[in-house]
């Protein structure tokens, strides 16, 4: 409880703490070991099931979040209005389909620790153990 | 709120209290139960929404030329047959819809339906093929498919996909195919930091066409081709070639000519006929700075003249503005050898010709994401030179007098969407 009461006045009192960088994580269990800006690029422009020889399941935040925002411009460049452009060349031309989008932060955590093959991100505030990062993004 | 809610509401919070005496719940546990709750929740929905899903795309546009010019018969002077000095809300105006479906995790089942407001809004059935994964990174797919000549062509429809109102006219106005029926196969591989995507595919298709003087239809054949897109980076490069026969039956036009049907046999008369289609791209776009060029080619072996189109094009994104400037050319040559196959290929040849230059200024703006304004001007030069005398992408010259010295512009505005 007292860690929980630290972790809401951190929070509060530190908005810097939590807009800071992007986590690319997944669970623990998970075989997959490190990743550098590039692949984790490749894996979401590409919704990749397959990385390094292991099956993966990307996991993506909702369209208007802003996490999603700053993730992708950290890892790609773009922007959320590039992204949709993107997505509507790769679907209307069947070359592929966006990454599966989560419904929240929360439920973006609990689907990465059920499932050792999802990647997904987090902002640094939320990372909790049972997570495991495999590349911080400015 | 319902007689049961009114009834249930009030007994909870009477029994709350006792439920809550008899098994105390620590926060951890409540905790615990919301979440699988909400897995519960999730797993239902995403039983049904990773089987199927629904996207769709429209534009909304206006457009219309600045020359107000008639032809010999009277009518307006048209760009691409259609576009006249009068406001049209149709010439550009589409919606369509794809639906996509699971049969397996290999296999899915995609339909897409467009409706162009040219076509009065007539729904057709653009893209319906079944897909198997074979491998992870192989994927081959078997039904109706829009045809991947060009380096934007199969996204052609989607506005929103581009920064244009239009793609450029002299590269993808100048051959109008469109869909064929057959296969294709496509490697997703990676060498180094960049990655591929190699297409190969055959099939066949009709083409209609309006530049001789009655509809004709070139029957394409025995169509085959290969395209590689690659990406390194900020930069992506498109190459492709296609081969078919085309065989073109012109006895239909003994009437409308005036000509006995033997002078539209053979070799006026194309009688599978080796064609290629080929075209060479290079994007860059770094988020703000976008580069494109492109050059793309037609050649059909006896009259039909190679044609050849291109365009470079640039622009810069500031916040959710893009403006942006593209040049672009057409032309032809081959309209001196026709003169050999005899007067009737000679003139079906020159019908067929083309040459065009015109620059580009436009504007996008990105309302909302998913949903873009676009404001565009063209203007057009160069249509004519001692061997070829047209009127570019216009009514030509012989239906129309010339209008090079009219510096014919054409305008849009669109509003495009994606969902």
């Amino acid at each position: 409880m007292l860690k929980k009461v630290c972790a809401v006045f951190l929070v509060l009192c530190c908005p810097a703490l939590s807009s800071a960088g992007m986590l690319v994580v997944v669970a623990e269990s998970s075989p997959l070991a490190e990743m550098d800006r590039h692949e984790v690029r490749q894996l979401y422009m590409d919704n990749a099931s397959r990385f390094d020889g292991h099956a993966v399941t990307v996991l993506d935040m909702p369209e208007d979040s802003q996490q999603r925002e700053r993730f992708y411009q950290a890892a790609t460049g773009k922007s959320a209005s590039q992204l949709k452009s993107y997505w509507a060349r790769m679907i209307f031309t069947g070359q592929g389909m966006p990454p599966r989008q989560v419904k929240s932060a929360r439920d973006m955590i609990q689907q990465i620790k059920q499932n050792p093959g999802a990647v997904g991100y987090v902002q640094e505030a939320d990372i909790q153990e049972g997570l495991r990062v495999l590349l911080r993004l400015p | 709120m319902t007689t049961t809610t009114r009834v249930l509401v009030p007994a909870v919070l009477l029994l709350a209290p006792v439920v809550q005496a008899q098994s105390p719940a620590s926060l951890e546990d409540m905790e615990r139960r919301l979440e699988q709750l909400e897995m519960q929740q999730y797993g239902k929905q995403n039983n049904w929404s990773d089987r199927i899903s629904v996207n769709g795309f429209m534009t909304y546009g206006i457009t219309r030329h600045d020359v107000h010019v008639r032809d010999n018969s009277g009518e307006p002077i048209a760009y691409i047959d259609r576009t006249t000095d009068e406001i049209s809300h149709r010439e550009l105006s589409r919606a369509g819809v794809q639906f996509n479906a699971s049969i397996s995790d290999q296999t899915s089942a995609t339909v897409q339906v467009l409706a162009r407001g040219r076509d009065h809004y007539d729904a057709e059935v653009q893209w319906a093929y079944l897909s198997h994964e074979l491998s992870p990174s192989l994927t081959v797919r078997a039904g109706r498919m829009v045809l991947p000549f060009f380096m934007h062509t199969q996204y052609n429809n989607v506005g929103y996909a581009y920064h244009w109102a239009t793609l450029p006219g002299e590269a993808y106005d100048v051959v109008p195919f469109d869909t064929m029926e057959g296969v294709d196969l496509s490697w997703n591989l990676n060498t180094g930091p960049v990655s591929h995507r190699l297409n190969v595919y055959g099939g066949a298709t009709d083409v209609p066409s309006f530049s001789l003087p009655a509809p004709v239809i070139y029957k394409v054949s025995d169509l085959a081709g290969i395209n590689l897109t690659s990406q390194w980076r900020d930069w992506t490069s498109w190459l492709s070639y296609s081969h078919a026969e085309v065989t073109l039956d012109l006895t239909d036009l003994a009437g409308p000519t005036g000509l006995p049907e033997a002078a539209l046999e053979a070799p006026v008369s194309l009688d599978d006929a080796q064609t290629y289609i080929s075209s060479v791209g290079l994007q860059y776009d770094n988020g703000a700075l976008v580069l494109m060029a492109e050059r793309t080619q037609l050649g059909i072996e006896g009259w039909f003249p190679t044609k050849w189109g291109g365009y470079v094009s640039a622009g810069y994104r500031f916040g959710p503005w893009m403006p942006h400037v593209t040049w672009g050319a057409a032309n032809a040559h081959g309209v001196s050898e026709a003169q050999s196959e005899g007067p009737v290929a000679a003139n079906f040849s020159a019908a067929n010709q083309v040459r065009s230059k015109s620059w580009t200024l436009g504007l996008r703006y990105e309302l909302e994401v998913g949903v873009a304004v676009k404001l565009e001007a063209q203007r057009f030069y160069d249509m004519s030179n001692d061997k070829i005398m047209t009127n570019g992408l216009f009514t030509p010259q012989g239906s129309a007098p010339s209008i090079e010295e009219e510096e014919p512009t054409v305008f849009r505005l669109t509003v495009d969407a994606a969902f």
